[in-house]
C-alpha cells in the first residue's frame, strides 16, 4: 500500500459514507423524494458497469445494453404479471412476485439472451460490431412492442415489489436504498475482482491488442462471448432493480436511445475503470434532474454537452482525477 | 538431431489476383536448428510468415508442423502445438508494464483463463516466469515501465520475451533487427545464438552478417520460390544466389557505406 | 398468394427499398470516403419532411416544397460538416456515433420546441393521390409509383457521377488516398463538404417523399436509421453499389416478412437476414476495403 493516502481513497471514503447516510438525511429534510432518486442512481450505476466490463476493458462497443435491462425488467414484470392474474406461463409455469426466484431468473435470461447475441455479433469488427448490436436490441425492442398480452407498447405495471419471503419489504423506499446499495456494491465489487482476474488480463488483452492475443495463443472470440454473457446478465438484474424501482415495464425501457445513454454514462465517468461509470450514472441523472426542472426541452441542452464532453473531456471525470500512489499496473 | 522436419511446407501456393506471391514453395525446418529465410524484398517473404503463422489460408498446399497438417488450423491452435511468431512491425501492449506483457503470455500458455476472481497482476505463477523470462532477455530492469514508453531495441526484445513465454518449439522470427542499431542488433543476436539448441528458429532477416554468423542452414526465396536451400558457405558460393540476390545486397551495401 | 397481390407487394417492397437507398447512399458514402459513422443522418430525414410540410403550408406547390427541402437540408449539412463533423473525422468510431447521437437529442428536441409534438399529416393533391392501373385489374398508388421512379433515378444519376464524372473520381480517389488528391490541388475539404451535403440532401429528399405516406412527427428518423444502417451493414460498409442491393433486398424482406408472417415475426425478418448475411459475411457482401 502506498504510504501517502491518494485523492481517490479520500473520495471513495467520503462518498461512502454519504451514500449509507442518505436516507435519513433525506428524511429528516422532508424530502423523501431524493431516496427514490438515488435508488435509480445506484441500478443506473450498475447498469454502466456492466457496460464498462465490455466496452472499457474489452473494447466491444455494444449498442444495445439496454435490452439486458429490459429482459431483465420484464422477466420481474411477467411473472409478477401471471402472479396477480392468477394465470400461467406459457400455460405451465404460474407466476411469482417472489425475489428469490424472478432476479435470478432474470439474470439468467438477460445472460443467454446476451450470450446468443454475443455468438453472432462477437465475429464482426468495428463499425460492424456497433451496428450489430444496435440491431438485435431494436429487435428486442419491437418484440415486447408486439407483445400485446403483456401491456405492448404501453407497458405493464407491477402489482407489487418483489418479495423475499417477509426478510426484507421492499415496498419501503428506504429498504429498497439500502437493498439497491448492497447491489450495486458487492456486484460492482464483483465486477472489480473480475477486472484484475486473469479473466480480466485477456480482456484488457483484447482491447489493448487483439492480434497479439492470438500470436500467444488465446483464442479471444470465447472471451468476449464470456465477457458479453456476464454483462447482460449483470444488467439483466440491475434491470430487475429497474422495474422494481419504477413499478412499471415497457419496452422504451430498451429503445436503443437508452443504450446510447449508458454509453454516455460509461464515457462521462471515464471507461475502463468502473468506478467512473457508476459515477457517470450518477452525474447524468443528475443532470437530466436539474435540466428538467429548469425547462422540459433539456435534451436540447443535453445533446450540444455530450459533443462538447466527446470533443474535449473524452477521458471522463475518472481519467481527470489526479492520479495518488503508484500505477495500478 | 533427427531428420525429421520439425516444420515444413509442402507445394504452398498463394495468389492475390494475377500476383503469385507464394509459387509452389518447399521449405523444412530441422529440429533444433536456425533456419534463416533471405531473400530480396517482394520475394514473398511476409506473405509465407502469414501462411506459416496461420494468419493467411494458403490457395493449395500443406503445411506441416511436427507431423501434423496444420495447413486449417487458426492461430491460437498453432501457438498452442508451439508455433509461434513474433513481429516485424512491433506488436505489444504498449500500455500494459513489461512484466504484464510477458506475464500475458505467460498466463495464455498456462490456460485457465477462466478464472474471474484471483487477482493477475499478483498471482506468483504467472509473475515468477515473467521476471525470469525478463531477466534472460535482459530487461529485467525494465519490468514495471509501460511498454510503450520503452525505447525501440528494448520493445523488440520484449517481443522476443514474450514469444518465448508461450513456449514455442519453433519460433517464427519475422526481422527481427530491423531498424536497429549496431549494439542493440549485436544484442538479440547474442540473444538468438543462445536459443539455439532448446529452440528451432525459422529466421527471416535482411542483415546479411548476422544470418550468415548465426544459421545452420539457410534457404533463399526469390519471386515465391525457394531457389536454393544450404549451409551458408554452400549458399555463399551458389551462383544463382550470387546473381539474384547477393550481388545486389553487395551492391547496396556498399553504397551505404560509402 | 394471388399474382396480383404478390405484384403489389413487389412494388411496395421497391418502394421502400428505393427510399432506403436514398439514406443508405449517403450514410455508406460519408462512411466509406470520409471514415465518419453520422447517426445523425435520420435527422436529415427529419429535417427534409418538416422544411417540406412546411414550405407545402406555405407555398401550395409540392414542386416549390420538395425543391426547397432539398436545398434546406444541403445547406445544413454542409453547415453541420463545416461547423462540428469535419473535426471528428480523425477520431475513433465511438467518438463519432457519440457526438451524432447527441446531435440526435438536439434536433429531435429543436423540431419539438419549433413544430411541437403531434404528428403532421400531409394530404396528396388529387393528381397524386390516384391509382394507376399497370396490370389491368391492379391498381398501385401513383404517388408509390413516383418515389420508385425518383429512387431509380438519384441511383441511376449516383453511379454516372461516382464511375463516369471527375467528381466521381476525385471522390474514389479521396477515399483511397488523400494526399495524392491534394497533391494535385484539388481542395480535399470542399471535397468533403460538398459529399457530406449530398448525403444529407438525400436523406432530406427521402424525409420529404416519405411524408405523405407515414406522419411527419418527431423522431421519424430514428427508426430508419436502423434500418438503415442494417441496409449498409449488408451491402457493406462504403459501397454504394452493396448499398443499392441492399436497400431492394431489405425492402422486400420488410414488406414480405410483414405480410407472410405474424406481428412480432415481422419486425424481426431484416434482423435474422441480416446476422444470417453477417454470419457468412462479417464485413457485407460487397466490403469496399478490401
Amino acid at each position: 500500500m502506498a504510504k501517502s493516502i491518494s485523492p481517490r481513497a479520500v473520495l471513495g471514503l467520503l462518498l461512502a459514507l454519504a451514500l449509507l447516510a442518505l436516507p435519513p438525511v433525506a428524511l429528516s429534510l422532508g424530502e423523501p423524494f431524493y431516496i427514490g432518486l438515488a435508488s435509480r442512481m445506484l441500478v443506473f450505476a450498475l447498469a454502466a458497469m456492466s457496460l464498462d466490463l465490455i466496452l472499457g476493458y474489452g473494447g466491444l462497443v455494444c449498442f444495445g445494453h439496454a435490452a439486458f435491462l429490459g429482459v431483465g425488467a420484464y422477466v420481474v414484470g411477467i411473472l409478477g404479471h401471471h402472479a396477480a392474474e392468477q394465470t400461467l406461463l406459457f400455460g405451465i409455469l404460474p407466476g411469482t412476485t417472489s425475489g428469490w426466484v424472478t432476479w435470478p431468473l432474470a439474470m439468467l435470461c438477460a445472460g443467454f439472451m446476451a450470450f446468443l447475441i454475443g455468438l453472432v455479433s462477437v465475429r464482426t469488427q468495428g463499425l460492424y460490431f456497433i451496428m450489430i448490436t444496435l440491431a438485435f436490441a431494436q429487435m428486442a425492442y419491437f418484440f415486447f412492442v408486439t407483445l400485446k398480452g403483456y401491456g405492448g407498447d404501453d407497458g405493464l405495471s407491477l402489482s407489487q415489489r418483489s418479495t423475499f419471503s417477509d426478510l426484507v419489504s421492499l415496498r419501503d423506499k428506504t429498504t429498497f436504498y439500502y437493498v439497491a446499495l448492497a447491489m450495486a456494491v458487492l456486484v460492482g465489487g464483483g465486477l472489480v475482482k473480475v477486472t484484475r482476474s486473469r479473466f480480466g488480463m485477456v480482456l484488457r488483452g483484447i482491447k489493448e491488442n487483439e492480434r497479439r492475443m492470438l500470436h500467444i495463443g488465446i483464442p479471444t472470440f470465447r472471451y468476449k462471448v464470456a465477457a458479453f454473457t456476464l454483462a447482460g446478465a449483470v444488467a439483466g438484474l440491475a434491470g430487475a432493480l429497474l422495474a422494481n424501482q419504477t413499478n412499471f415495464v415497457s419496452p422504451a425501457m430498451m429503445h436503443w436511445t437508452r443504450s446510447g445513454e449508458l454509453i454516455v454514462m460509461v464515457i462521462l465517468g471515464g471507461m475502463g475503470s468502473l468506478l467512473g461509470p457508476a459515477a457517470g450514472a450518477v452525474v447524468f441523472l443528475t443532470l437530466e434532474e436539474v435540466l428538467s426542472a429548469y425547462t422540459e426541452h433539456w435534451q436540447i441542452i443535453l445533446g450540444p454537452l455530450l459533443i462538447l464532453v466527446v470533443y474535449f473531456a473524452r477521458q471522463g471525470l475518472y481519467g481527470m482525477l489526479p492520479r495518488g500512489g503508484r500505477a495500478d499496473r | 538431431m533427427s531428420a525429421k522436419p520439425l516444420l515444413q511446407a509442402r507445394g504452398l501456393i498463394k495468389t492475390f489476383g494475377a500476383l503469385v506471391a507464394t509459387n509452389n514453395l518447399d521449405l523444412e525446418v530441422r529440429p533444433g536448428e536456425i533456419h534463416a529465410l533471405i531473400g530480396p524484398n517482394g520475394a514473398g517473404k511476409s506473405t509465407l510468415v502469414a501462411q506459416l503463422a496461420g494468419e493467411l489460408a494458403p490457395n493449395s498446399g500443406r503445411i506441416l508442423f511436427d507431423g501434423a497438417d496444420v495447413t486449417a488450423a487458426d492461430i491460437p491452435t498453432r501457438v498452442a502445438a508451439g508455433l509461434v511468431r513474433s513481429f516485424q512491425i512491433t506488436s505489444i501492449f504498449p500500455q500494459f508494464s513489461a512484466l504484464t506483457n510477458v506475464a500475458m503470455a505467460v498466463q495464455a500458455r498456462a490456460g485457465h483463463s477462466f478464472r474471474f476472481w484471483t487477482a493477475a497482476g499478483t498471482d506468483p505463477h504467472l509473475v515468477g516466469p515473467a521476471m525470469a523470462l525478463l531477466d534472460q532477455v535482459g530487461l529485467g530492469g525494465l519490468a514495471d515501465t509501460p511498454a510503450g514508453e520503452m525505447a525501440y531495441g528494448e520493445q523488440r526484445q520484449l517481443e522476443i520475451a514474450m514469444a518465448l513465454a508461450t513456449r514455442p518449439r519453433l519460433l517464427l522470427l519475422d526481422e527481427p533487427l530491423a531498424g536497429m542499431g549496431r549494439e542493440d542488433a549485436l544484442a538479440i543476436i547474442e540473444l538468438l545464438r543462445g536459443l539455439r539448441g532448446t529452440y528451432t528458429i525459422l529466421l527471416i532477416e535482411h542483415d546479411m552478417e548476422a544470418v550468415f554468423s548465426l544459421a545452420d542452414t539457410i534457404t533463399v526465396l526469390v519471386y515465391g520460390k525457394a531457389i536454393a536451400t544450404g549451409r551458408p558457405d554452400e549458399i555463399r558460393a551458389n551462383p544463382d544466389v550470387q546473381q539474384a540476390y547477393l550481388g545486389e545486397e553487395a551492391q547496396v551495401r556498399e553504397v551505404q557505406h560509402a | 398468394m394471388g399474382i396480383f397481390l404478390f405484384a403489389e407487394q413487389v412494388l411496395n417492397g421497391l418502394q421502400l427499398g428505393t427510399m432506403l437507398f436514398l439514406m443508405a447512399s449517403g450514410l455508406t458514402l460519408v462512411f466509406g470516403i470520409m471514415n465518419l459513422v453520422n447517426l445523425a443522418h435520420g435527422s436529415f430525414y427529419m429535417m427534409g419532411a418538416y422544411f417540406a410540410a412546411t414550405l407545402f403550408k406555405l407555398t401550395g406547390s409540392l414542386v416549390l416544397a420538395a425543391a426547397g427541402a432539398f436545398v434546406g437540408v444541403l445547406v445544413l449539412g454542409m453547415a453541420l460538416e463545416i461547423a462540428i463533423l469535419h473535426s471528428f473525422y480523425r477520431r475513433d468510431h465511438l467518438d463519432q456515433v457519440l457526438a451524432t447521437f447527441g446531435m440526435i437529442l438536439f434536433f429531435n428536441e429543436l423540431v419539438r420546441m419549433v413544430w411541437g409534438p403531434q404528428a403532421y399529416f400531409l394530404a396528396l393533391p388529387e393528381a397524386l393521390n390516384g391509382s394507376v392501373e399497370l396490370i389491368p385489374g391492379a391498381p398501385y398508388p401513383v404517388y408509390r409509383l413516383i418515389v420508385i421512379v425518383v429512387g431509380l433515378i438519384v441511383a441511376l444519376g449516383l453511379y454516372l457521377l461516382i464511375s463516369r464524372s471527375r467528381i466521381g473520381m476525385l471522390i474514389r480517389a479521396g477515399a483511397s488516398n488523400r494526399t495524392m488528391i491534394e497533391a494535385l490541388g484539388v481542395n480535399i475539404r470542399v471535397l468533403f463538404t460538398v459529399v457530406f451535403g449530398l448525403g444529407a440532401a438525400l436523406a432530406g429528399l427521402a424525409g420529404t417523399m416519405a411524408g405523405p405516406l407515414l406522419a411527419v412527427q418527431v423522431g421519424m428518423g430514428d427508426s430508419i436509421l436502423i434500418t438503415t444502417l442494417v441496409v449498409i451493414v449488408i451491402g457493406g460498409i462504403g459501397s454504394v453499389r452493396g448499398a443499392f442491393l441492399a436497400s431492394l433486398l431489405v425492402g422486400l424482406s420488410d414488406t414480405f416478412g410483414r405480410m407472410l408472417l405474424p406481428a412480432s415475426l415481422a419486425e424481426m425478418t431484416i434482423y435474422i437476414l441480416m446476422a444470417v448475411i453477417l454470419y457468412r459475411r462479417p464485413q457485407g457482401l460487397f466490403p469496399a476495403h478490401g
